[in-house]
């Protein structure tokens, strides 16, 4: 080594490369970047864009201020919708929780038969929301729905019709076709938790002597709440956005008795042809859930020591 | 090796009798294991990592069942019974403390426990006696300021003496306290030793105290069991674990730096009894050719402290040559390590003083010819076939 220029490259190359290996990061994640926006963040504020005009069939008109929003919370068929919405989450989620979490439990027990019963219970999830809405609608299609005609048409139930006509029942039926769809992925995220616990607390409880109700109350619940809190409140979102199987077994009706901010928006859209006012409706429901999201984030990260 | 009775000894009243306990995984963990722990007593266990002195523990507690063997606690059958029914205290070497709750909280676990079993009410008066019990074990193990700290924000050190916390919180029929002190600083590690053997040894019920540091054995226990390869291979007390060890698996892990392990061949040719190998040569006294002759064939293994053997660069001592192989100080003592004309090391234990002289200076010397003699009326003669000590009597 004679002298250090010799050795070292140019001073500018060296910044050139510095400059490459900076990129190099965001070379990487470009892919996933430019995907992200072009289907999620451009047609995002577009739909807000949209959502302060005049939008009908298809041709955007005027600026139209907060008037969309305005005639959307006016509107008695929105606040339906959100009822039918929180009536369909509510119920179906905590049910699709428990039966989870005691599903869970007992394929923890060292059940007979678990590497069959594992994979035949990622079907319902794994199955495309279109079909679990055609399976069952013809399961419960009045006198010819296996599941009608044997079991409703036998005690009286809904004749010649199916539950899915009915005002009063429909919504529960498709709440029963959600815990259907959801409980069995609820149960194998839920074991898949608890697999995952620490072994050494469960012996150490064993030490002390606990019994089995307090060892689940103080010690499994306890030490899951971290992962029960993230997939309830995927669960949540994801229930309260259900649109598929809704549209091909009801599509809202009877009337609006179904009838789900989503599938409202939809024929917003496209029956109504106000895309406008669909577009602040889906603003809306954007908005409400950013603030329950982030309360609920922050609750967990405090209290559940979740994320 | 201590004695096998048949029947479980009733005097054994208040304490636990283990009788021949084997157990297996993939391979055998525990072969014919029994122990007897005295009511009041401390109780060593030593052993190297993997000789199953942590599966002998969930045994005794109950987390584990033995394949075949007998325990008793009190005179009980125990096998049946769950940990909680056989009232251990156990200190995990893992820690095992619960992940959601605070130092206070598994602290006091035991007694809760203790308190939900028993079936009656909550009362503020117990409560309180908890908090109290509680917190003076806390202060013993100078955790006392960490106690709203859950489990994840402590260091390793912490978490084992809150571990240690709650197995002394409470006392049982029985204390294992697996390793309780092995991951604390030097410092703490004395004071504590000291501190915990004292105040378990107040107990009416036995404690096992489980270390794989035969010289923390010695120190701790009443009496010290040792345990290689799934067998006891000697109980007894620190005396005589350390001045007569059963065989060389007791020797060897005994000591620091463990005892200095020689084999060496019966010379037939020399007019008197000798023993020797290539670069040494040991004309022995009574005792010792007494104790070999007793040995199966005509090679044995001569056990040596390292503070009974004696360096230096004189020509008067030639029972052995080698040269320096390490000269480590070590403050207040210092380590010579040897290595003799036949490749076999030995380590001689002595003054910072000595080190010096022999290598020529603190730490050196390396390469230098030292010559050796072996302190007789200090060794020990063990059996080349069957590790045991020749002079060992049942």
């Amino acid at each position: 080594m004679t002298s250090i220029t010799e050795t070292d490259p140019p001073l500018q190359t060296t910044r050139a490369r510095d400059k490459r290996e900076a990129l190099y990061p965001y070379l990487l994640i470009a892919p996933s970047m430019i995907t992200l926006v072009v289907v999620a963040l451009i047609p995002f504020l577009y739909a807000i864009y949209l959502s302060f005009h005049e939008a009908r069939f298809g041709r955007v008109t005027e600026f139209a201020g907060f008037a969309n929003y305005a005639s959307l919370l006016a509107d008695e068929r929105f606040w339906n919708s959100v009822s039918v919405a929180a009536t369909f989450v509510f119920i179906a989620v905590p049910i699709e929780f428990m039966l989870g979490l005691a599903g869970a439990l007992i394929l923890g027990q060292n059940v007979k038969g678990r590497s069959i019963l594992i994979p035949l219970l990622f079907m319902p999830a794994m199955m495309a929301p279109v079909v679990v809405g055609l399976l069952w609608k013809i399961m419960l299609a009045g006198s010819w729905g296996f599941i009608s005609y044997n079991v409703f048409e036998r005690f009286g139930m809904f004749p010649d019709t199916s539950i899915f006509a009915s005002p009063d029942y429909a919504l529960y039926a498709l709440i029963f076709v959600d815990i259907w769809q959801w409980t069995p992925f609820m149960m194998l995220a839920f074991f898949a938790g608890l697999q995952a616990l620490p072994v050494a607390p469960f012996r150490a409880a064993a030490i002390d002597g606990a019994g089995p109700l307090r060892i689940f109350f103080r010690l499994t619940l306890p030490m899951m709440t971290p992962l029960l809190a993230v997939i309830g409140l995927l669960r949540f979102i994801d229930a309260f956005k259900v649109f598929d199987t809704m549209y091909i077994l009801t599509n809202g009706g009877p009337g609006t008795s179904t009838e789900t901010p989503s599938i409202l928006a939809n024929k917003m859209t496209f029956e109504f042809w106000n895309i406008g006012e669909a577009s602040a409706l889906a603003v809306i429901v954007w908005i409400a859930f950013f603030i329950f999201c982030n309360i609920f984030y922050q609750v967990a990260k405090k209290r559940l020591n979740a994320f | 090796m201590t004695m096998q009775p048949k029947t479980i000894d009733a005097a054994l009243s208040g304490g636990v009798c283990a009788r021949n306990l084997t157990k297996s995984f993939e391979h055998e963990v525990l072969s014919q294991v029994s122990l007897d722990l005295r009511p009041g007593e401390v109780l060593a266990l030593t052993g190297p990592s993997g000789a199953g002195k942590t599966t002998l523990a969930r045994i005794l507690a109950g987390l584990e069942r033995p394949d075949s063997g007998t325990l008793a606690f009190g005179g009980r059958d125990a096998l049946p019974l769950t940990p909680g029914q056989r009232d251990v205290q156990l200190m995990f070497e893992s820690y095992a403390l619960y992940p959601h709750l605070s130092v206070v909280e598994n602290t006091m676990s035991p007694l809760v426990a203790a308190h939900v079993r028993s079936g009656r009410k909550r009362d503020k008066a117990r409560d309180a006696t908890n908090r109290a019990t509680t917190e003076a074990v806390l202060e013993l193990l100078e955790i006392a300021h960490l106690g709203h700290r859950l489990p994840a924000e402590l260091s390793g050190g912490q978490k084992q003496r809150v571990a240690l916390a709650r197995a002394l919180v409470r006392e049982g029929a029985l204390l294992i306290l697996d390793e309780p002190i092995s991951h604390l600083d030097a410092k703490l590690r004395h004071k504590l030793r000291g501190e915990l053997r004292q105040r378990i040894s107040r107990r009416a019920s036995p404690s096992l105290w489980i270390t794989p540091d035969g010289v923390e054995a010695l120190s701790v226990g009443d009496r010290v069991a040792v345990l290689s390869h799934g067998r006891i291979e000697q109980v007894g007390t620190p005396e005589e674990v350390w001045q007569r060890p059963a065989n060389m698996a007791v020797a060897r892990l005994l000591g620091d730096p463990a005892m200095n392990l020689i084999p060496l061949r019966r010379d037939a040719a020399a007019a008197t009894p000798t023993l020797g190998m290539p670069g040494m040569s040991l004309a022995l006294d009574d005792r010792l050719s007494a104790l070999a002759a007793r040995a199966t064939g005509d090679r044995v293994v001569l056990g040596i402290r390292p503070d009974a053997l004696d360096l230096a660069a004189h020509a008067d001592m030639a029972e052995a040559h080698g040269e320096i192989y390490a000269n480590e100080p070590f403050g207040k003592h210092a380590i010579v390590t040897v290595q003799l004309k036949g490749g076999q090391i030995v380590k001689a234990k002595g003054s910072m003083p000595w080190a010096a002289e022999l290598g020529g200076g603190i730490g050196e010397g390396i390469g230098r010819p030292v010559r050796l003699k072996i302190r007789q009326e200090a060794a020990l003669l063990f059996d080349h076939e069957d590790e045991r000590n020749l002079g060992f009597l049942k």
